[in-house]
């Protein structure tokens, strides 16, 4: 590195703030996070050590129990009812469509709008006095029943209904973009083959669609991870704590509780988690990569 | 003194040691080439005389001055690379004016220079375009005149040619022989095309595995090819390359090739011996298209043969060895034997150092 | 016959995905009494701009009955420099990741990784302590600097990325022609990236507007960005809801993010992909 000498420092001294920021900010704060957790920390921040106090406690909550249970469900059901929709729709608009950059922008609008928003509209059309049943009923049909939103058993699923309308366009359009990436060759051969459309999918579009699998799998994990906005608006965590998930626990112990160690040994369980999630998909896209 | 001299250099990338021991000198107004297959080196080489790799041994001088540990903008250098590398945000007269710009040349001197250079490669029309509106031996000229507006010591070009179609290389290639000759430039020029390296050099350096084999003005090169490689890289088909052994007969030196074959005289006297003799194509052929004083005529048989429209090639069997003779088109099966070889062209290698004796 | 099939599922799902958007919008034109009397998807009988002029200027958001207006500009305050300088940081740290400095490039992509994906419930706590200590907690400059600091993650990768497939002979070329570090930036690679600083800005922007997480949890009432703000506005308990009112505020957070998505989608979708990366 003698050479361009001056050029190399002006590089480092281009990331070296970035470096410490992110440092500090990313590993820094994760490791202070989970310091905290071993404390006994309650309004403001006490550096004794309890060991695994906070963590006894947070698992001997029926609360948390409940949130952590929600989080596995919640996932399950949002990435695998987002997966595939989004499937389907690229599968469909894969097949020379008109007007596809239409559809495609309506599938993805969502996508731009904060789960605020979502959350305060899908409150209003799934509320039980005012949006859907009523106007089923109004409509004539009296028995109709669509009281998810206050009913604790499948409050949840609202968080589904509403995530999956918000996210399936992402998936939708990352297996686009992988469909649209194979060589056309391939189909060519198998038509001439005489596989028919839908062996011609099942068989050697979608296996080739691993990468896409890969990447939507990994953002729609850390939308689960990050669920806050969604839970917050749209149940509130209701009702009671049903709908209730892990990152709402957390911000309504630290911030609201003062139990500041029982929200830093929650978000360490999240974090946990999450890594326990992202490293096989990651692994995945490593090795692809060699 | 040389215009650029490169002195003893070495480089490893990581445990794979790329050029060794590399010294060339390139005297003022010389186009020097260097030729080789990929992966032998040519390429790092120019990037160290370029300043853009350093080197892990040895030095770098231009004009009187090391610069080894120089950053590439001072060097008094300009390089063509492959891809052109033009700015493609900035009109061809921006491109050619940023060098210029860079170093605090005036705008007007910028502008007037950038005429002078347009005007010499006759691309003054294209002045006010973008680089994605030039065609490909536009984009090259244009990468031509960034390089000469600055008017460097030396002249470095990657490969600049190796782009373009074939007819365009070809015309290109003869308006590089007219600017060298008009700008009386020193040019450094890597290219893996051996034609490039005939009809531009004023000499060629045949690089090899991170070494340079051979350095000398090209005729030599193919005449007197100083190693097995560089007789097996140059020509088209290249050199005939026959194993056999040298044995002493009656006072005179006779070559016999392995597997048997008709034996050779050969001219001189030799010690005898494994070698390797070897002989171009066009020194392979009707006996009445060869000096009669020093053609041989053996016995040997032809096993196919090869139009290619301006002559034909038939190849003999000749013991193991297969040789490749260039005939006239007018030959065939029927009249292509005799075949003679001329004596007075062979060349003799060491089997074992490849090395020419 | 299949053709039609297609077509069918295509548009019915386009239509399930546009109900919400025209329940939204004609509930938000309807007054209170007609939202009462049902008919999710009738047409407003009335249509009236007072839900709207109500969320903008005289809702309640907690205790204080002002509508969103103020806090519909302080996400503007927030966004604008976050976006900016996140954008302006990730452009030139790409650059000098990829072109000039390789010791620890490795390392340094696999905390970007990180970066981009942390939980971030995990920093929440220390960040709140980090700003506490600065002064700038409950503010909006805290809050620029988180958006900053986690966005910086997103858009290095970003144009990372980019620059991988920005040839290096343009480079060598701009250091033969006497450029340095920041004149080769400036004048070659700058000008090279507009597509991507769009992409970046318009993820950035999309990210940071639609925030819910940090603006609750490190600003206070005066400073809280408008999702923040259309939560408290939307979720008061007191009284009978207004529906139409709330869905007004709803558009009106809303609305910057989908004008940007409707006017640039092509490149919105660039970004979501590029990086593989949501905010």
């Amino acid at each position: 590195m003698r050479l361009h000498r001056r050029d190399h420092w002006a590089a480092l001294l281009v990331l070296v703030p970035t470096v410490a920021v992110a440092g500090l900010f990313l590993f820094g704060f994760a490791l202070w996070s989970g310091w905290i957790s071993l404390t006994s920390s309650t309004l403001l921040p006490r550096y004794d050590f309890v060991g695994w106090l906070q963590y006894q406690r947070l698992f001997a909550m029926a609360r948390w129990l409940t949130a952590y249970r929600n989080l596995l469900v919640f996932g399950v059901l949002f990435i695998g009812f987002s997966l595939g929709l989004g499937l389907l729709l690229a599968i469909l608009l894969d097949r020379k469509i008109r007007g596809e950059g239409i559809l495609r922008t309506i599938y993805l609008y969502p996508m731009a709008v904060s789960f605020v928003v979502t959350g305060t509209a899908w409150r209003w059309i799934l509320d039980p006095s005012l949006g859907l049943q009523e106007t089923a009923r109004g409509l004539g049909w009296a028995s109709f029943s669509f009281d998810w939103l206050s009913d604790p058993d499948r409050s949840l699923y609202t968080l589904v209904i509403a995530g999956v309308w918000q996210s399936a366009g992402l998936a939708m359009a990352l297996f686009l973009a992988g469909l649209r990436g194979i060589d056309g060759e391939i189909v060519k051969a198998a038509r001439i083959d005489g596989a028919p459309v839908w062996k011609i999918y099942a068989f050697i579009l979608i296996p080739l669609l691993k990468p896409a699998f890969a990447t939507a799998g990994i953002l729609l994990s850390v939308t689960v991870i990050r669920s806050f906005d969604l839970v917050v608006v749209l149940t509130g965590g209701g009702p009671g704590f049903s709908s209730d998930l892990p990152s709402r626990f957390m911000v309504e112990m630290a911030f609201r509780r003062d139990q500041l160690g029982l929200g830093a040994a929650s978000a360490m369980v999240i974090l946990a988690t999450f890594i326990a999630v992202i490293t096989p998909f990651l692994y995945a896209g490593r090795q692809r990569a060699r | 003194m040389s215009a650029l001299s490169v002195q003893d250099i070495g480089k490893r990338f990581g445990a794979t040691p790329v050029l060794s021991g590399v010294s060339l000198d390139v005297a003022e107004g010389e186009f020097m080439v260097l030729l080789g297959p990929s992966g032998c080196g040519k390429s790092t080489l120019l990037n160290i005389v370029a300043g853009l790799e350093e080197p892990d041994a040895g030095r770098i001088v231009i004009g009187g001055r090391d610069v080894t540990r120089v950053e590439p903008r001072d060097r008094d250098i300009a390089m063509v690379f492959q891809s052109y590398a033009l700015y493609p945000t900035m009109s061809v007269r921006r491109n050619m004016g940023f060098g210029l710009r860079m170093r605090g040349t005036s705008r007007g001197e910028t502008e007037a220079l950038v005429q002078e250079a347009a005007r010499l490669l006759q691309i003054e029309p294209l002045l006010d375009r973008r680089p994605s509106q030039l065609s490909g031996g536009q984009r090259q000229r244009v990468a031509i005149g960034r390089a000469i507006v600055r008017k460097p010591a030396v002249f470095l070009f990657d490969e600049p040619l190796s782009n373009l179609d074939a007819k365009l290389r070809a015309e290109t290639r003869a308006e590089l022989r007219d600017l060298h000759r008009r700008l009386a430039a020193t040019m450094l020029y890597v290219t893996h095309d051996q034609v490039e390296a005939m009809t531009l050099a004023t000499r060629i350096a045949v690089m090899n595995r991170g070494v340079i084999e051979q350095v000398g003005p090209p005729q030599e090169i193919y005449d007197r090819p100083a190693s097995l490689f560089v007789a097996g890289f140059t020509g088209s088909p290249p050199m005939n390359l026959i194993s056999g052994e040298i044995v002493a007969r009656e006072g005179q030196a006779i070559f016999q090739p392995d597997g048997g074959g008709p034996a050779l005289p050969l001219p001189e006297a030799c010690r005898p011996g494994k070698i390797i003799l070897g002989i171009r194509p066009e020194d392979v052929s009707d006996p009445l298209s060869l000096p009669e004083i020093s053609r041989w005529i053996p016995h040997i048989l032809p096993l196919r043969m090869e139009a290619t429209g301006a002559d034909t090639h038939v190849t003999f069997a000749w013991g193991e060895a297969r040789i490749t003779g260039r005939f006239k088109p007018a030959v065939t099966e029927k009249n292509v034997v005799p075949v003679a070889l001329d004596l007075a062209k062979l060349s003799l290698f060491d089997p074992a150092t490849g090395l020419r004796i | 016959m299949t053709r039609v099939a297609l077509y069918a599922a295509l548009l019915g799902a386009a239509l399930l995905f546009l109900i919400p958007l025209y329940v939204v919008g004609t509930a938000s034109l309807k007054p209170l009494e007609e939202i009462r009397a049902g008919g999710l998807f009738s047409l407003p009988v009335a249509p009236t701009f007072a839900a709207w002029a109500k969320a903008w200027g005289s809702a309640c958001v907690g205790a204080n009955c002002v509508g969103l207006k103020g806090y519909f500009l302080n996400s503007w305050l927030m966004a604008l420099p976050a976006v900016a300088i996140s954008v302006a940081v990730g452009a030139i740290n790409g650059y000098a990741l990829t072109k000039w400095w390789f010791r620890g490039s490795e390392f340094l992509f696999g905390a970007l990784v990180v970066g981009c994906l942390i939980p971030f419930q995990v920093i929440l706590i220390p960040a709140a302590r980090t700003l506490a200590t600065l002064g700038l907690f409950g503010s909006l400059s805290g809050l620029v600097l988180i958006h900053v600091a986690y966005g910086v993650p997103v858009t290095t990768l970003l144009f990372r990325n980019f620059y991988l497939t920005v040839p290096d002979p343009i480079l060598q070329a701009a250091r033969l022609d006497g450029a340095g570090f920041f004149a080769a930036f400036f004048h070659v690679i700058l000008p090279l990236s507009l597509p991507m600083l769009a992409v970046a800005s318009i993820l950035q922007f999309t990210g940071i507007w639609n925030d819910f997480l940090f603006g609750v949890v490190f600003t206070g009432p005066e400073s809280a960005p408008v999702t923040v703000a259309l939560n408290n506005l939307a979720g008061a308990t007191l009284g009978a809801k207004e529906w139409n009112v709330n869905m007004a505020a709803a558009l009106i957070a809303a609305l910057p993010t989908l004008v940007v998505y409707f006017v640039s989608g092509r490149w919105f979708l660039r970004g979501l992909t590029a990086g593989a990366i949501k905010a």
